[in-house]
C-alpha cells in the first residue's frame, strides 16, 4: 500500500474530526462542547476544500453551520446558562451507552466502506463546482430538492407554532 | 513556486501594514467626524490637529493595568480578543485593491489570491467576528456582557442572511463568484446602478454586522454599562476595537468591489490616476459615510431592529432577487 500526502492529508483531518466529535459527546461543559462541535465543522469544511475539491460546499458548510446554527446552538445554551453542578448530575449513564451504540454503528459503516474510501475521490471528480451542483439539484434531484425546503419550512412553522400558544 | 509564495507573502505584508494604518487613523477619523459633527474640534493636542493621537493612544493601552475578572472562564476570556481581529485579515487575501503591475519584468496582480468563491470565502471568514462578541460576553461571567453577547448572537443570525442575499443580485449580474471578475464587469458601469436596492440593503446590513450605530445593540452603553468588553481592559480592550475598525475597513473595501466600480477611476479622463489611489479614495469615503451614519440615528429599539430585519429588509432583499432574475430572462441574458 502506498502512502501519498493526500493520504497524509486525509488521516491528518480524519484525526481532527474524529478527536472533535468525541469532544463534542465527552466534554461536559456545554459551552466547550459547543465549541468541539464548530471545530468539527469547520475541519470538516477544510476536508471538502482539500480532498475533495469542493470549495463551494466547503464555504457554505462554514456559512450555514459555523456561521448561523453554531451561533444558535451558543445562544441557547448562554440563554440557559447553566451553572456548574446543574450539567454534571446523572445517575443513569446514558452518555456510555449511546456512545457505545455510535461506536458500533461507526465500526459497522467502517466495515462496509473498507477499502473503498479511495474510491470516493477519483481524480475526476475534484473541482465540482457551483454549475454542476446547482444544475444537478435543479435537474435530477429537483423533486427531492423542493421535498427539503417543504420539510424546513413545516418545521419552522411548527416552532412558531410550539412556541407561541396564543396566535 | 517559492517565488510565487514570496509575492503573496510580500502582498500579504503590505496589505497588513495599511490595513493596521487604515484601523489607527480609522479611530482618529471617528474622533475628528464625530466632534465636527457635534461642532467640535476633535483630539487636538498629539501633533498637529491631533495627528499623533492614534499613536498616544496605542501607548496608553498597553502602559494600562490588565485586569482578568477572577471569576471569569479564563481560556474563552483569553480567546475572544483573538478572534476579534482573525476575520478581518482573513479576508484581507481576496480583496483586489488594483488590476495589476509589472515589475522586474513580472506581471502582478494587486489582489493575494484570485479564487473561485472569494465571495463565499468573505461571507464564510466574516461570520465568525460574532464568536468574539459571544464568547468575550459569555466567559466574563458578568450580567451586562452576557446581555450584550446574548444581543449580538440573534442580531448577527438575522442581518447575515440578509446580507448573504443583497450580495446574491450582484453573483446573478456578473455570473461569478470572484471579487476580480465582479470588478471587471464594472469597467464601463457601476453595479450600484444595476443593483441599487442590493447596495442600500448590503449598507444596513453590513453596519449591523459591524455593530455600528444605529444597530450597536450589543454594546448599549446606556443600557449594558460597555456591553460585551465591559470586563475587559488595556491590550485586550485593545484587540476588540483594533477588530472593529479593521472589520469596517473590509467592510468597505468589499462594498467597494461590489458596488462602487473597484479599482476603476469614476470618469475616463481621470484613468491616469492609479487603480490603488481610486480604490483607497472610494473605500475612505464608505468609511466617511459609516462615521457619518453613527453620528446622526438614534440607536434601534431590539425589538425594532429584529422587526426591521425580518419583516423589511428580507422581503426587500427577496424581491431584489426575483425582480433580478425576472430581468435577466426578459433581456434574454440565460
Amino acid at each position: 500500500m502506498m502512502i501519498n500526502a493526500w493520504d497524509v492529508v486525509f488521516f491528518f483531518l480524519a484525526g481532527l474530526i474524529l478527536l472533535s466529535a468525541l469532544g463534542v459527546v465527552f466534554i461536559r461543559h456545554p459551552v466547550y462542547s459547543a465549541l468541539s462541535l464548530l471545530v468539527n465543522l469547520c475541519v470538516t469544511a477544510i476536508l471538502y476544500l482539500s480532498l475533495m475539491g469542493a470549495p463551494f460546499i466547503a464555504m457554505v458548510q462554514i456559512i450555514v453551520y459555523a456561521g448561523a446554527i453554531m451561533v444558535f446552538f451558543l445562544f441557547v445554551i448562554m440563554l440557559m446558562n447553566l451553572s456548574k453542578g446543574e450539567y454534571q448530575e446523572r445517575t443513569v449513564p446514558w452518555r456510555l451507552l449511546f456512545g457505545v451504540g455510535a461506536a458500533a454503528l461507526f465500526a459497522f459503516q467502517i466495515f462496509i466502506l473498507a477499502g473503498e474510501w479511495r474510491g470516493v475521490l477519483p481524480p475526476g471528480a475534484r473541482g465540482f463546482g457551483v454549475k454542476a451542483l446547482s444544475h444537478l439539484i435543479f435537474t435530477r434531484y429537483i423533486l427531492a430538492f423542493e421535498l427539503v425546503s417543504v420539510l424546513i419550512f413545516v418545521a419552522a412553522l411548527g416552532a412558531v407554532a410550539l412556541a407561541k400558544k396564543k396566535l | 513556486m517559492i517565488v510565487a509564495i514570496v509575492i503573496a507573502a510580500i502582498k500579504l505584508l503590505i496589505l497588513f501594514a495599511v490595513l493596521m494604518l487604515f484601523v489607527a487613523y480609522g479611530t482618529l477619523a471617528e474622533r475628528k467626524v464625530s466632534g465636527h459633527i457635534q461642532d467640535r474640534l476633535g483630539p487636538y493636542h498629539c501633533g498637529p490637529h491631533g495627528l499623533l493621537q492614534p499613536l498616544a493612544d496605542g501607548l496608553k493601552l498597553f502602559f494600562k493595568e490588565d485586569i482578568v475578572a477572577s471569576e471569569s472562564d479564563k481560556i474563552l476570556y483569553y480567546l475572544a480578543p483573538m478572534i476579534a481581529i482573525v476575520p478581518a485579515v482573513l479576508a484581507l487575501g481576496v480583496i483586489p485593491v488594483g488590476d495589476s503591475v509589472t515589475l522586474f519584468g513580472r506581471k502582478i496582480g494587486l489582489v493575494v489570491a484570485d479564487i473561485n468563491v472569494a465571495l463565499l470565502y468573505l461571507l464564510a471568514v466574516s461570520s465568525f467576528s460574532v464568536y468574539a462578541i459571544v464568547f468575550g460576553g459569555w466567559s466574563s461571567n458578568s450580567k451586562y456582557p452576557l446581555l450584550g453577547g446574548l444581543r449580538s448572537a440573534a442580531q448577527f443570525i438575522s442581518y447575515e442572511l440578509i446580507l448573504g442575499l443583497s450580495i446574491m443580485g450582484v453573483i446573478m449580474v456578473v455570473g461569478s463568484f470572484s471579487l476580480v471578475d465582479i470588478v471587471h464587469y464594472q469597467k464601463s458601469m457601476w453595479m450600484v446602478v444595476y443593483q441599487p436596492l442590493a447596495f442600500i440593503i448590503y449598507m444596513i446590513a453590513a453596519t449591523a454586522e459591524l455593530n455600528r450605530l444605529p444597530f450597536d445593540l450589543p454594546e448599549a452603553e446606556s443600557e449594558l454599562v460597555g456591553g460585551y468588553h465591559t470586563e475587559y481592559s488595556s491590550m485586550k480592550f485593545a484587540m476588540f476595537f483594533l477588530g472593529e475598525y479593521a472589520n469596517m475597513t473590509v467592510t468597505s473595501a468589499v462594498a467597494v468591489c461590489l458596488f462602487l466600480g473597484g479599482w476603476y477611476s469614476p470618469l475616463s479622463f481621470l484613468s491616469w490616476i492609479p487603480g490603488p489611489i481610486w480604490f483607497a479614495l472610494k473605500l475612505m469615503a464608505v468609511f466617511f459615510f459609516l462615521l457619518w451614519l453613527r453620528w446622526t440615528y438614534p440607536r434601534f429599539r431590539y425589538d425594532q431592529l429584529m422587526v426591521f430585519s425580518w419583516k423589511y429588509l428580507l422581503p426587500l432583499a427577496l424581491v431584489n432577487i426575483l425582480a433580478t432574475g425576472g430581468v435577466m430572462i426578459l433581456l434574454g441574458g440565460i
